[in-house]
């Protein structure tokens, strides 16, 4: 077997890695992007230079220096990050000593893994364009490895042409078959094995902690996290606050929720006044469990359960684009009837912030207790001196008192915190929650899209007889926030209001994205169940697997039928001529490969003699093609040819059938 | 040792197998030229790659079936398509194919023989990459103009008539996922002269012979024109006499009869029934290099005396088929 891997060979395997790598740029650490290429700069070198590989030792050492370059960056070597880098890692390392072909084809199937890691993190438009790329790529190099001919050196460019229109043919053929098969293939209901829960890295988003700073660095974020679209008209911006996550513990400058308080033993109380608004959500992997719902929510979720505290968890995280249907009161009373337990840990305090303490003691005395009356002395105060900015100072020990007392410059998260501070220390049951509010109303697509820079963290204060209220302190302090967007409201401050047709633009853009989603992303076996009924078929395995396999048959079929015809031949003179031939072939002629045209004129004249004229006017712009200097002048040998084409198009002898020929 | 025992209990497999499963083996029987390849004997199976890709598209179907992730479920499914794509594309490059004329020189036992395969195809589609192999070796060519001539070497151990043999016709063509191939096995057996000795006594003189003529092989006297006849050497030919006539005349001379040479079986009594052989086909080169005339008398068989080529290609292949 030749087994041997040119040096052509070589560099197209590297440039399909490289392929690969790029497919992972956009999150891979740059220490490791930059290590990777030059190990594969490293081998390529080598390799070109025509010299021996590494001894074994130093390459076995570069491959533990790379598992231990991406241990200390990720920590383990697990996970959907540490696994990627780790596999690109041992790619990169298995170049330095590929030398025949068979390595060079366990590292283009290693390559297909590293395109499907990719869609881990992105499954975007251009992630899925890059990758379709690299299958090109991938198919390309297959090829050129497939071919036994000897490349000499000299040559060997101009060789890559062959492989290359071989490897996009073949994967545009593909294209059919594959949206057939991610059609109709049967999905699964539930995975086969556990998705990985703490396996994936936070992404750039809400976390399940409310430091200052948090939200602030997500402000001028405009990555799309959702898009809504509701059964009737779209809420008020003052209406849509999209709850995700309740805090309940604070240690002085941290917020977070309890792991033990989602499993709460009181359920959920709703007392709705008006009726449900349904709407439903396209979520961007989130890698979290919890989602986003509308204050308040009706019920959780297919797949979800709703806390006692009103958070929505999903059963698994969020890995992949989602789809989920909710309902909305807007009017409503939650849990009127407060819980001991939600009363001790909304009144929990940490030590420290004694002004903060003793300015709601004042307003607790002050107002007799009254909750309201407490609240609106500390927005008053808000709204007096408080400035909201991106770009909030420091905050020393006593981050409350701090901020209350000294800088009073803050972002969602200060005032949230500040408020459910000082209401705690009034006596008034509080909590911060975080979620998205806002959002941008899509005209073009009729929907809702929420972005990172609408993340918002607000608080709830417990009112008897009226139960869990929302106060936003933010509203107190910048109204427009909450009617426009933060994002919104900068560019307004920075004078840079984007014109008409720009924002057209990013509407029809973020519409495509929508789209994407809702259409290939997110298909699922509940779906795929929908799309068939909507045809009228059962929604059964069996009718997929019937319809799975008439799709594949035609359009293999198709595509097999189109690879057949596209054989080119090289001249085109020749290939008319071998059509020639075969048409005589087929009337009974005896061709022989060893006759001339000539001789084979001759003979095709002798069987079929009513043709003779046909058969010599085509002979003869044959071998006037072939074999005589074209007269001066380009364009008069493309309409010989074009003559010769039609003369041989035209002409048909009967037909005699193939089994009399090999009888003969 | 133990790769020659295999061999054997392979080819006694192979044997059996032919005999027993008349339908299974029928392509693989020794055919008449020409030999023309159609679909139904050509043999399709994924390459030891293409079986490593397939179990990793099946791991990536589960991965993205599991995290019902669609673009990578879409990814799996166009490397897959693809895949299947190229399944049936090695048969349609070997489908055609005809093998039509086959050529081989004689050579002596142990040396090899160069055999000169053409090719031919019908379909009217270039032919690429195909991948004709005879044991361990292998010749590679194209079809691209609808004819392609191809040499393979093929070595050579006794002396005979050697069948060609099998060889496979294959192709990989395009992605090396899947190979098909095709038995060839033309029904044509090559001429093998036996081994000369490697170390001969010289010539036996026949009639008293004197000093040989190596200097002079052709004789001194002139003694005739006669028709020219195939294998004559060129610078016999008369060629003034020639045009003369119209018609090709070559030069004969009256050998003298010191230089004519008797090859007898007899002569080597007393060795093996190989040696002797091997002896006898020495002395015919030997005697045909020194343009000597001479005959060889075999048990049964007298060939000459006569000379040239032809002669010696006589004697040689009597010989070689010698029981």
């Amino acid at each position: 077997m030749n087994d041997a891997l040119d040096r052509i060979g070589f560099a197209a395997t590297a440039a399909c890695i490289a392929g690969g790598i790029l497919l992972h740029a956009a999150w891979l650490p740059a220490t490791l992007l930059g290590t990777y290429v030059i190990v594969i700069a490293l081998s390529a070198a080598l390799i070109l230079s025509g010299r021996k590989p590494l001894p074994a030792p130093l390459r076995i050492g570069v491959m533990l220096l790379l598992a231990a370059l991406v241990v200390r960056t990720f920590g383990n070597p697990f996970g959907r990050e540490a696994g990627s880098a780790l596999l690109l890692g041992m790619l990169a390392a298995k170049m330095l000593e590929t030398r025949a072909r068979r390595d060079a084809r366990v590292v283009l199937s290693a390559t297909c893994f590293v395109a499907l890691a990719g869609f881990l993190f992105d499954q975007g438009p251009v992630q899925v364009g890059l990758a379709f790329l690299v299958v090109v790529a991938l198919l390309a190099t297959m090829a050129l490895l497939a071919d036994p001919r000897p490349r000499p050196a000299a040559q060997a460019l101009a060789r890559l042409r062959e492989p290359a229109t071989v490897g996009a043919r073949y994967a545009l053929l593909a294209i059919p078959f594959a949206i057939a098969c991610f059609v109709l293939f049967p999905r699964l209901d539930s995975p086969l094995w556990g998705a990985p829960t703490d396996a994936f890295g936070a992404r750039t988003g809400i976390s399940d902690r409310m430091q200052p700073g948090m939200l602030s660095s997500l402000a001028l974020d405009d990555t799309p996290v959702m898009r809504v679209r509701f059964d009737g008209e779209i809420p008020r911006p003052a209406d849509r606050y999209f709850r995700g996550l309740v805090f309940w513990w604070f240690d002085g400058s941290t917020w977070a929720g309890k792991d033990a308080l989602a499993s709460f033993d009181q359920p959920p109380v709703l007392v709705a006044a008006d009726a449900a608004l349904a709407y439903e959500v396209i979520i961007e992997p989130t890698d979290q469990r919890w989602l986003f719902l509308l204050d308040a929510p009706a019920a959780a979720p297919a797949g979800a359960t709703l806390t006692g505290d009103f958070q929505a968890r999903r059963d698994s995280p969020v890995i992949s684009v989602a789809r989920y249907a909710a309902s909305a009161h807007l009017d409503y009373r939650m849990q009127p009837e407060l819980p001991r337990l939600q009363r001790r840990l909304g009144l929990q305090l940490p030590e420290g912030n004694p002004r903060t303490r003793a300015l709601a003691e004042r307003w607790a005395a002050e107002s007799g207790g009254d909750a309201r009356a407490i609240a609106r002395r500390a927005l008053d105060l808000f709204n007096a001196e408080f400035i909201y900015s991106l770009e909030p100072p420091l905050l020393a020990r006593d981050a409350v008192d701090d901020f209350l007392f000294e800088t009073r410059v803050g972002f969602c998260e200060h005032f949230a915190s500040a408020f459910a501070f000082a209401m705690r220390a009034a006596g008034v049951p509080a909590r911060v929650v975080v979620g998205y509010q806002g959002g941008f109303v899509n005209r073009a697509g009729g929907y809702l899209v929420l972005r990172r820079a609408d993340a918002h963290a607000w608080t709830e204060i417990w009112i008897e007889g009226e139960g869990w209220v929302r106060v936003d302190p933010t509203a107190a302090v910048a109204p427009e926030r909450i009617a426009e967007s933060a994002r919104a409201q900068l560019d307004l401050r920075a004078g840079a209001e984007a014109p008409g047709w720009l924002s057209l633009l990013r509407q029809r853009s973020d519409l495509f994205g929508y789209w994407w989603n809702r259409s290939l992303i997110e298909f699922s076996a509940l779906r795929q169940r929908e799309m068939l009924q909507s045809f009228g078929a059962p929604p059964d395995q069996r009718v997929l697997v019937a319809l799975l396999a008439v799709a594949a048959l035609l359009t293999l079929g198709l595509a097999s039928w189109w690879l057949a015809r596209q054989q080119s031949t090289g001249d085109p003179v020749l290939a008319e001529w071998r059509r020639f031939r075969g048409r005589l072939a087929r009337a009974g002629v005896e061709v022989l490969a060893q006759l001339g045209p000539r001789d084979l004129e001759a003979r095709a004249v002798a069987s079929l003699p009513g043709l003779a004229p046909a058969i010599a006017s085509i002979t003869e712009a044959f071998v006037d093609l072939r074999y005589r200097r074209a007269p001066a002048g380009d364009g008069v040998d493309a309409e010989r040819l074009a003559r010769l084409r039609r003369a041989i198009r035209a002409f048909r002898p009967p037909r005699v059938r193939r089994g009399r020929i090999r009888r003969q | 040792m133990i790769a020659a025992a295999s061999q054997a209990l392979r080819d006694r497999l192979l044997q059996w197998a032919e005999r027993r499963l008349p339908a299974l083996t029928r392509w693989r029987a020794a055919e008449p030229l020409p030999i023309a390849l159609h679909p139904r004997r050509i043999y399709v199976l994924p390459t030891g790659f293409g079986l490593m890709f397939g179990a990793m598209l099946v791991t990536m179907l589960l991965g993205a079936l599991n995290f019902n992730n669609n673009a990578a479920l879409m990814l799996t499914f166009l490397l897959a398509g693809a895949v299947v794509l190229s399944m049936g594309r090695g048969v349609r490059m070997i489908d055609g194919v005809r093998l039509v004329a086959l050529r081989v020189e004689p050579v002596h036992a142990g040396s090899p023989a160069t055999v000169e395969l053409q090719f031919e195809e019908s379909t009217g589609a270039p032919k690429r990459q195909l991948e004709l192999s005879y044991g361990a070796r292998q010749a590679i060519f194209d079809l691209a103009d609808g004819a392609a001539r191809v040499a393979i070497v093929i070595p050579t151990e006794r002396r005979g008539l050697q069948p060609i043999g099998r060889m496979t016709l294959a192709c990989e063509y395009p992605f090396g996922l899947f190979r098909a191939w095709s038995v060839l096995h033309p029904d044509v057996r090559l001429l093998v002269y036996p081994r000369p000795e490697a170390k001969a006594p010289p010539l036996p003189r026949g009639g008293g012979a004197t000093g040989s003529s190596k200097a002079s092989p052709i004789g001194e006297d002139w003694h005739a024109l006669r028709e020219y006849r195939h294998g004559d050497p060129r610078r016999l030919v008369a060629w003034r006499a020639s045009a003369r006539a119209e018609r090709l005349l070559v030069r004969e001379f009256a050998t003298p009869r010191e230089n004519r040479v008797e090859l007898t079986w007899a002569a080597t009594e007393g060795l093996s029934h190989e040696q002797r052989i091997a002896r006898l086909a020495r002395w015919v080169i030997d005697a045909s290099h020194a343009g000597a005339t001479f005959a060889l008398h075999l048990p049964g068989e007298t060939l000459g005396p006569d000379r040239g080529p032809d002669h010696r290609h006589r004697c040689l292949r009597a010989l070689a088929l010698m029981p």
